[in-house]
Parts: C-alpha cells; sequence; structure tokens
C-alpha cells in the first residue's frame, strides 16, 4: 500500500510538471523578447538539432525558456526582489563601515518596520538654511570588496518609484542662487487634446505642488554645473496619447507646464516642450511612436533631443543624416504575445550607427567597470539601446573631441534619446535613479560626485509622463541621491 | 507465495507509455512548427517563380512569423532584381530603398538611379538626367557623365543665344575639357576686356579692385603654411623645414613616435593617430590604429592627406581618393577629379577640380560654385570661395570676409583672414577665454584646430596653441625666417 501510495505520488508530481512543462510550451512566447519590467532579453525556445542535444545547448536552452516563461513572472520577480532587498539590508549592514547608520537599519528591518519619506522640510531645508559642504573627492572603495561577478547588477524595476527609498545622513542640498523666484506664484497646469470636434480634453493635471517640487529639483542640477551648464528637462507622452493625433481622433495638443516651468526655474535650466515638437511631425503621420510598443520611436527622440542641442546653439543633425541598421521585425510591448500580435504588422525599428566608435561601459557601485555597448547593433528590439537599464551607471566615451560632457537621467524612453547626443558630447554618463542601488545602504557615492568626476556641463532629464512631474518618488529621489 | 495480479504493472506501464507520449507529442509539435517555416518559405519561392509576388510576399510574410530568417527580405531582393532586369527601375529603387543595407541593395539604389539618368539624357531631359547622375555619385562613372550633362546644358544655353547664361555656366564647369576657356571667350565678347582674365571677373560683376584683391587672397592661400601643423584631441605634430617631424601631448597609443620619420611634406592628426605624406607619394602613420585608421602602408602617389578623428583619407595625383577607417562611406569609389577634402566626424566633403562639392553621405549637387577650400562643420560642409566669403547653411557666416583658410573641429570652426588675424565660430558651446585668447592672435600663416585647442603658425616660425591641454615645448624651435 506504502509502495502504491509512494508511487502515485512521484506519478502524480511527474504528470503535474509534465503537464506545466507542456502548457508552457504550447502557449509560452516562442521567439526571444524583450521583458520590459527587468529590462532584459528573456529566452526563446531554442532549435532541437542533434548538435545542439550532443553539447547541452539545447536543454540549457530549455531551462531558460522554461525559466523565463514561467506565468505570472513579473510578479514573482518583483516579491522575490523585496526579499532579497531586505536580506541584503540586513546582510550588508553588517559588513558596512557606517556602523551607526548601519545599526539602526539593521534594527529597523528587524522589527519589519517600513522606510517612509523624508519630511518635506528635510526633503527642502528653509530658504535661509546654509547649503552643506561639498566634497568632490572620489568616493574610496571599501576595503575587502568582492569584485563583481558576471552576472549583471541588479535591473531597474519599474513601479519602484513609489517605494520609500532609504535615507542618507546628509542634508539635501538648497541651490544658494542670489535671485530665487517666488514659487508660490505657480498654478496648476494641464495637457490637453484638442478633438476632431473642437473640443478639448484634459489628459493631465500637474498639481502646483508637483510643479514647485520639480523646479526645485531641476534648479538643484543647475547648481551642480559650470556658468554655461544648462539643464534640459523633457516629458514624453505615451504612445497611447501620441496616436490620437496620428490617427486623427485629435487634431492638436497643448499645454502650460513647460512655460511654467521654464518662467520660474533658475537660468540655464529648460523644458523642452515634447508636444510642440512632435505636434507637427505627428499630425503630418511621421514615425514618432511604435505601433506594438509604448515607447516614441527613435525619431522622435532625435527631433526633441536636436530642439534641446539648438538651444545650446548647436546646429544638431537632422534624423535623416545619420546612417541606420533598419529591422522591420520589432513587435514591443504591446505584443508580447501571439494573440496579441495576431493581425498586426511589426514595427520598423532603425538602430542608429553611430559616427564615431563609441567606447561604452557598465559601472558598478564599487567602481568596477564592464564594456556594455551604446547600441547593440543586431538587437531587433528596443533593448538595442543601451541594452535597456543596467545600473547603477552607464559611461560612453564617445570619441568626439568636443570638451563637452553630459548627464542622462531618465526612465526607458532616455534610452533611445542618449545616441542622439554622442556627436556632441565628449563623454555621457547615464543613470536611472529608480536603480536598488540607490536603495542601498552602501549608495553613498552620489550623482553629484559623479558628475563632477566627469566633468558634466549639461545635464538632461528625460522621463515619460509614467515618471515625471506628477510622480512623487521619482523627483524626490532625484534631488536625494544628488 | 502471493500471486500478482495481472494488472498489477498497468499503472507502471501507463506512466511509462504517458512519458513517451508526452515527448512525442512535443517533438512532433517543434518539429511541425519548425517545418511550418520551411513550407511557407518553399511555397513562396514556388510563387517567385511564377511571379505571383502577392503571394509570394503574403507567405513570406508566414514564413518569417513560423521562424525562418529573413525570408521577406530575401524575396523582396528577388522581386527586385527582377523588376530592374525588366527596365522597371522606378519600381525596383522602391523595393531595393525598403530592404535598407541587406544584401548589395544600397548599390543597386545607385544603379537604378543611374539607369534613369540615363533614360532622362537618351529623352533629352539633361535637368533630370543632371540631378540623377549626382543623385547615383558612386556607380560607375555617374560623376562624369553628371559634368557631361552640364557641359551639354552649356551648349544648348549659348545656342539659344543667352550669352551672359551660358558664360556662367561654362564658368561653373571649372576645369571641366575646356569649359574655362569657353568661358573666357564669352566674357571676353560680353565685356569687351581684351585681357580674358580680367574679363572673367568683369563678367561676374566684380571690378578691376576685385582683381588686384583676389590675387592677394590667392597668393596668401597659395602659400599658407597649415599642411605643417597637426592638431589631434590631445597630441599636434609639427612639420619642420628640413622634413621632419615633432610632436607633443599625449603619447599614450604611440601617436607622439614620429621621431624617424623623413623626407615628409604634410601632416594631419586625428583624435589619437598622426598621418605624414612623403615626398614620394607614401604616407606614414602612428597612434591609434583600433578603426584601422593607420592602414596607410600601401597608399602611393598620394598628394595630399588629410585625417577625420577616426579616419585617414589620402587624395592621388589623379583626382582619386583613399581611405581607411571607421567610417563606412559609400560613394568615394565613384569620385573622381578631387582636389581637397574636408573631413568630420563621420562625413566627408570633396572638393573638385571645378569647385563643385561631393558629399558623403549626404546628397549631391549642392548649388556651391567657385570653392577653393572646404571644412566639415559636424555634418556640413563649410565652403571657402576664390573672393575669400564662405558658404555655409548652418550659423551665420556673411561677416566672415577676407578669409583665405579654414579648418574645423567638432567644437570650432576657425577662419583665417588675409591679415593673419582669425575669425571664430563656435559649433559647440565653448569656453570663453578660448575664444577671447583666439581673437588677439595675430600674424598667423597656418592653423590646425581641434576640439579644445587650436594651433598656429606665425609669420617669425613661433607657435601657440591657445587651451591647449599639454606642454607645447617639444615643439618649439627657434625663429624661421
Amino acid at each position: 500500500m506504502r509502495r502504491k501510495l509512494s508511487f502515485l505520488l512521484l506519478y502524480g508530481i511527474l504528470v503535474l510538471f509534465g503537464g506545466l512543462g507542456a502548457l508552457l510550451l504550447i502557449w509560452g512566447e516562442r521567439e526571444e523578447h524583450a521583458s520590459l519590467t527587468e529590462n532584459r532579453m528573456l529566452a526563446g525556445f531554442p532549435r532541437l538539432t542533434w548538435a545542439a542535444v550532443k553539447d547541452g545547448s539545447f536543454m540549457s536552452g530549455m531551462e531558460d525558456f522554461l525559466s523565463d516563461n514561467v506565468p505570472e513572472r513579473d510578479r514573482l520577480v518583483d516579491a522575490a526582489d523585496s526579499v532579497m532587498d531586505l536580506f541584503s539590508l540586513v546582510k550588508k549592514t553588517e559588513d558596512d563601515l557606517d556602523d551607526e547608520l548601519a545599526a539602526q537599519l539593521s534594527a529597523f528591518a528587524l522589527e519589519g518596520g517600513e522606510f517612509e519619506d523624508l519630511p518635506e522640510e528635510e526633503l527642502f531645508p528653509p530658504e535661509d538654511s546654509p547649503a552643506p559642504q561639498e566634497t568632490h573627492e572620489a568616493l574610496a572603495v571599501p576595503e575587502n570588496t568582492p569584485a563583481p561577478t558576471d552576472a549583471p547588477a541588479p535591473e531597474a524595476t519599474p513601479g519602484t518609484e513609489n517605494e520609500t527609498p532609504a535615507p542618507t545622513s546628509e542634508p539635501v542640498a538648497e541651490p544658494t542662487a542670489a535671485a530665487q523666484k517666488d514659487l508660490s506664484a505657480i498654478k496648476d497646469c494641464t495637457f490637453n487634446l484638442t478633438l476632431k470636434n473642437g473640443t478639448r480634453q484634459l489628459v493631465y493635471t500637474f498639481p502646483k505642488a508637483n510643479i514647485q517640487r520639480t523646479i526645485k529639483v531641476l534648479n538643484a542640477y543647475r547648481a551642480k554645473l559650470p556658468a554655461d551648464g544648462r539643464v534640459f528637462f523633457a516629458q514624453p507622452p505615451f504612445s497611447g496619447i501620441g496616436f490620437k493625433l496620428g490617427n486623427g481622433t485629435a487634431i492638436g495638443w497643448d499645454g502650460d507646464l513647460e512655460d511654467t516651468v521654464n518662467a520660474y526655474a533658475d537660468e540655464g535650466v529648460s523644458m523642452v516642450s515634447v508636444q510642440q515638437v512632435l505636434e507637427q511631425p505627428l499630425l503630418s503621420k511621421e514615425y514618432i511612436y511604435f505601433n506594438t510598443d509604448h515607447h516614441w520611436t527613435p525619431r522622435a527622440a532625435c527631433y526633441v533631443a536636436n530642439a534641446c542641442l539648438k538651444q545650446l546653439g548647436i546646429d544638431p543633425r537632422p534624423y535623416e543624416s545619420y546612417a541606420y541598421h533598419t529591422y522591420k521585425d520589432f513587435y514591443g510591448s504591446a505584443a508580447t504575445t501571439p494573440k496579441a500580435r495576431a493581425g498586426r504588422k511589426p514595427d520598423t525599428l532603425d538602430v542608429m550607427i553611430t559616427a564615431t566608435p563609441v567606447q561604452g561601459y557598465q559601472v558598478y557601485w564599487n567602481r568596477t567597470e564592464r564594456e556594455a555597448p551604446l547600441i547593440y547593433e543586431n538587437n531587433h528590439t528596443y533593448m538595442a539601446f543601451l541594452g535597456g537599464t543596467k545600473g547603477p551607471w552607464r559611461r560612453f566615451e564617445t570619441g568626439v573631441d568636443s570638451g563637452r560632457n553630459c548627464l542622462v537621467i531618465g526612465d526607458s524612453f532616455s534610452l533611445v534619446f542618449v545616441p542622439y547626443l554622442s556627436p556632441y558630447y565628449e563623454t555621457i554618463i547615464v543613470t536611472d535613479v529608480r536603480d536598488t542601488y540607490y536603495e542601498h545602504v552602501n549608495a553613498k557615492w552620489t550623482i553629484s560626485q559623479y558628475m563632477a568626476e566627469n566633468g558634466v556641463d549639461d545635464v538632461y532629464i528625460v522621463l515619460s509622463t509614467a515618471s515625471g512631474v506628477n510622480t512623487t518618488g521619482m523627483f524626490s529621489s532625484l534631488l536625494r541621491y544628488l | 507465495m502471493k500471486k500478482r495480479r495481472k494488472t498489477e504493472h498497468l499503472p507502471r506501464l501507463g506512466m511509462i507509455l504517458t512519458t513517451v507520449l508526452v515527448l512525442g507529442g512535443l517533438y512532433a509539435f517543434h518539429w511541425w512548427t519548425d517545418s511550418r517555416a520551411a513550407i511557407y518559405e518553399q511555397r513562396a519561392r514556388e510563387a517567385v517563380e511564377r511571379g505571383d509576388w502577392a503571394e509570394a510576399a503574403s507567405l513570406g510574410e508566414k514564413a518569417q512569423a513560423a521562424g525562418a530568417e529573413d525570408t521577406v527580405n530575401q524575396l523582396t531582393y528577388q522581386n527586385a532584381l527582377a523588376l530592374f532586369e525588366a527596365g522597371e527601375y522606378e519600381a525596383a529603387r522602391d523595393l531595393f530603398a525598403g530592404l535598407g543595407a541587406y544584401e548589395d541593395a544600397p548599390t543597386r539604389i545607385l544603379a537604378c538611379t543611374y539607369k534613369l539618368a540615363e533614360q532622362a539624357e537618351a529623352a533629352g531631359d539633361l535637368d533630370a538626367a543632371l540631378q540623377g547622375y549626382l543623385a547615383a555619385v558612386g556607380y560607375e562613372d555617374a560623376l562624369s557623365r553628371a559634368d557631361g550633362c552640364r557641359y551639354a546644358m552649356a551648349e544648348q544655353t549659348l545656342a539659344s543665344g543667352d550669352d551672359r547664361a551660358a558664360f556662367q555656366q561654362f564658368l561653373d564647369l571649372g576645369d571641366y575639357r575646356d569649359a574655362r576657356q569657353r568661358a573666357r571667350t564669352i566674357a571676353v565678347a560680353l565685356t569687351e576686356e581684351p585681357n580674358e582674365e580680367l574679363a572673367l571677373l568683369l563678367a561676374q560683376g566684380y571690378t578691376a579692385d576685385d582683381w588686384e584683391k583676389r590675387a592677394q587672397l590667392s597668393h596668401m592661400h597659395q602659400s599658407l603654411a597649415s599642411h605643417r601643423l597637426a592638431a589631434g584631441r590631445s597630441h599636434a605634430a609639427f612639420l619642420t623645414e628640413a622634413g621632419t617631424v615633432l610632436a607633443a601631448g599625449d603619447n599614450s597609443k604611440g601617436q607622439c613616435d614620429v621621431q624617424t620619420w623623413t623626407n615628409v611634406i604634410a601632416v594631419d592628426a586625428g583624435y589619437a593617430h598622426t598621418l605624414a605624406l612623403t615626398a614620394d607619394g607614401r604616407v606614414l602613420a602612428a597612434g591609434d590604429n583600433s578603426c584601422g585608421q593607420c592602414d596607410v602602408a600601401d597608399w602611393t602617389n598620394v598628394a595630399r592627406i588629410y585625417c577625420g578623428a577616426w579616419d585617414s583619407y589620402g587624395l592621388t595625383a589623379d583626382g582619386a581618393v583613399l581611405h581607411t577607417g571607421y567610417t563606412a562611406h559609400t560613394t568615394l569609389s565613384g569620385w573622381t577629379g578631387v582636389k581637397a577634402l574636408g573631413a568630420g566626424n563621420g562625413a566627408l566633403f570633396g572638393l573638385r577640380q571645378n569647385g563643385t562639392l561631393l558629399s558623403d553621405p549626404g546628397v549631391n549637387g549642392k548649388d556651391w560654385q567657385g570653392l577653393i577650400a572646404v571644412a566639415a562643420a559636424g555634418h556640413a560642409p563649410v565652403g571657402l570661395r576664390e573672393d575669400g566669403t564662405l558658404l555655409y547653411d548652418g550659423h551665420d557666416l556673411s561677416a566672415w570676409t577676407d578669409v583665405v583658410a579654414i579648418d574645423s573641429s567638432p567644437s570650432l570652426l576657425v577662419g583665417l583672414r588675409v591679415d593673419g588675424t582669425l575669425l571664430v565660430q563656435p559649433l559647440i558651446p565653448s569656453d570663453g577665454s578660448l575664444l577671447s585668447a583666439l581673437a588677439a592672435e595675430t600674424d598667423v600663416v597656418g592653423l590646425s584646430a581641434a576640439g579644445t585647442y587650436v594651433l598656429l603658425l606665425h609669420g617669425d616660425g613661433s607657435l601657440t596653441a591657445p587651451g591647449a591641454p599639454f606642454d607645447l615645448a617639444p615643439l618649439a624651435l627657434a625663429p624661421e625666417s
């Protein structure tokens, strides 16, 4: 009887997992595709050949395929990351040299406490408080620091912008510009569509408090730059909004956010009006947004990048002057399954060929670097641009003798934007403040330190409307980690 | 002894059978999906053979969706080739254009354009033929055919009695065939001035005073010493009168290892490499060779050398262009009669003997005439004219006059005036102190611009480099007479 039961149990497990595997094989995504939550390529079904079986690549490929196509993978990854972060905080605090903060965090985590946003007065000290002393010394690498493994650093996960990051022990710097504008006069701003029937449809409202916060952040970045430095902020909407202009549902769009920011921000800060730049091209049916992805196209990113560059007095290259690898089989975030792709033509992806041999690096939290190119030329997806966000830092040496350097901070919309800065800047550094690095206790290497080390002249902040002005966590993070 | 029931083994058999069936089913499914791609591909090829392009395209998409690689591109390419062979060049060009860099599609596009230009020329539409040949530069003799169209158009204009327009057209042809002589002949008739060179100027609306000024500009331009200066990103080289080369600055890539070079007549520098032209037409190179920019050992009969940041160019005595380096140029093989180049990051401009401009990449046929020099301001050309003014589609340079030389870097455009002073236009926001320092320089007889500094040779033989991030001492020489 016992043997029969054990046999039945074993048989049941075999059938269960065999069935699950069969389901994955039938309904899983057979082609390699991008995961926008993990910002990497997920494995497709491996090719079954005798050679692949002999050398073992078929079985390892099958492992990757089954792993990457587990149902509800995104939720599982998020949960795992949260657990890992909790335990890594506890573990790292034991190794960290910052003993006071380490002890506090350790006790806090073990008690099951939750981190909260710093109070408003700590984020934005009173106007008359002196700016903290700044140092530009390179952060010393802690002793006994292990070299990174071949596994990539933790990927940024979206949706974390609203999570409460770890507090730092340094007060936040406040710009000490001589003439600060009175931000209390700012009013709420809106972004609207003008529909075909002439009516205006409200799409976004930007509350006054959010705008004030945005301006303070932009001013803080401007204060870190040399006299001729500029801060540019662009907030592109998702493709769902852009399509309404492209398909005739709307005949225009407008907003007063950019004018407001530009009127109240410090000199040298400029919010580029993405809707002004892209309105006419959209109405002219230019290829501004992908049909199967929520991102903007390289053409759109180039138009907005050029609008920023013109403000610097640069005569930028037109989009058509670049050479491209063109792929016509790009299915993006809105068509990740065969069902979603049914009846939809794939998008065309123009992957830029840079005018100079750009050297790219992923820079880890302990300052070690690994080569990671600007363009992944043979990648037929949006991940062709920088290979997705690999944190905490990316550094690109463009081979352009211009003597000028820049920082780009953004979400995934910034990925396709960065290459169009490469003809003008000698060094481009890129970061995404949603990277989990910034929440670690070891994250003492600030944005302003890295800016100073790389001689940054200009800053570009490119955040979609999903991560932009109305995202509390994002702008808190931008200031906190500066 | 306990008797075993016959059915005792059934569960085990069932398990084995189930497992075999599942695995077998999975394999069959995978084989079917793979085969499906091959089946669609085969049916698509059969549709191509019987000329059913619509069906072939539909099947090709299905094959590609089922995992076949590049089927759509293959079928489109075959379709385009068939149209080309049938003489339907416009339709073929549209299909090749949709293929991007697939196979030799870019060359096929030029071939289609060339054929269309031939058709236009045969039909007598010289203007369309000219535009077509210019767009096909890089394919066979497209450039020569374009010149031929221009010459024929000038003759037509002369035959129609419009002498003034014909004069301008022959003048714009520069040294092509006997165009300059014919321009002189017409100019003499128009102005009744027996001196042909003066008549040429008068016919263009210039005065006798302009002739003297032109002569001065021309003399200054011919005697400039810019070929002796080479400014790289963090290094510089200087050609001595003895034909040796001195270098200073960063030598991390060996770009300053030039001590053994002799019999040199010109130098230039890229981002981290140095080139030298010897009197016997060979080219020497030192420094970074990561993109092959120093692979010049087999170049011969070279008359002039130029460096882009990551490229090296040689201009042969017969006007052909040699290239090695990072940029993937597509039309250089068709460039002929070139007398000067302007090299930027990823862009090359060629000045032809007839004073017209070639671009790669870019659109040829730019209506610029009478140029004596060209530089690359980023992606755009800057042309220097005989009268000392500039042509540029970017920043306003209308105030630049009496210019005898130009040079550029990604961040600066610098002009040398006949009086030895400098004009500077920032292309990227630059250090204001550098601009001030350059504006104060005088008695300059040669220049070479880098991104953050400009290397200058003065009339007394001294060298300065406002903004240079390294010591110029290794280049120091006693003032030369």
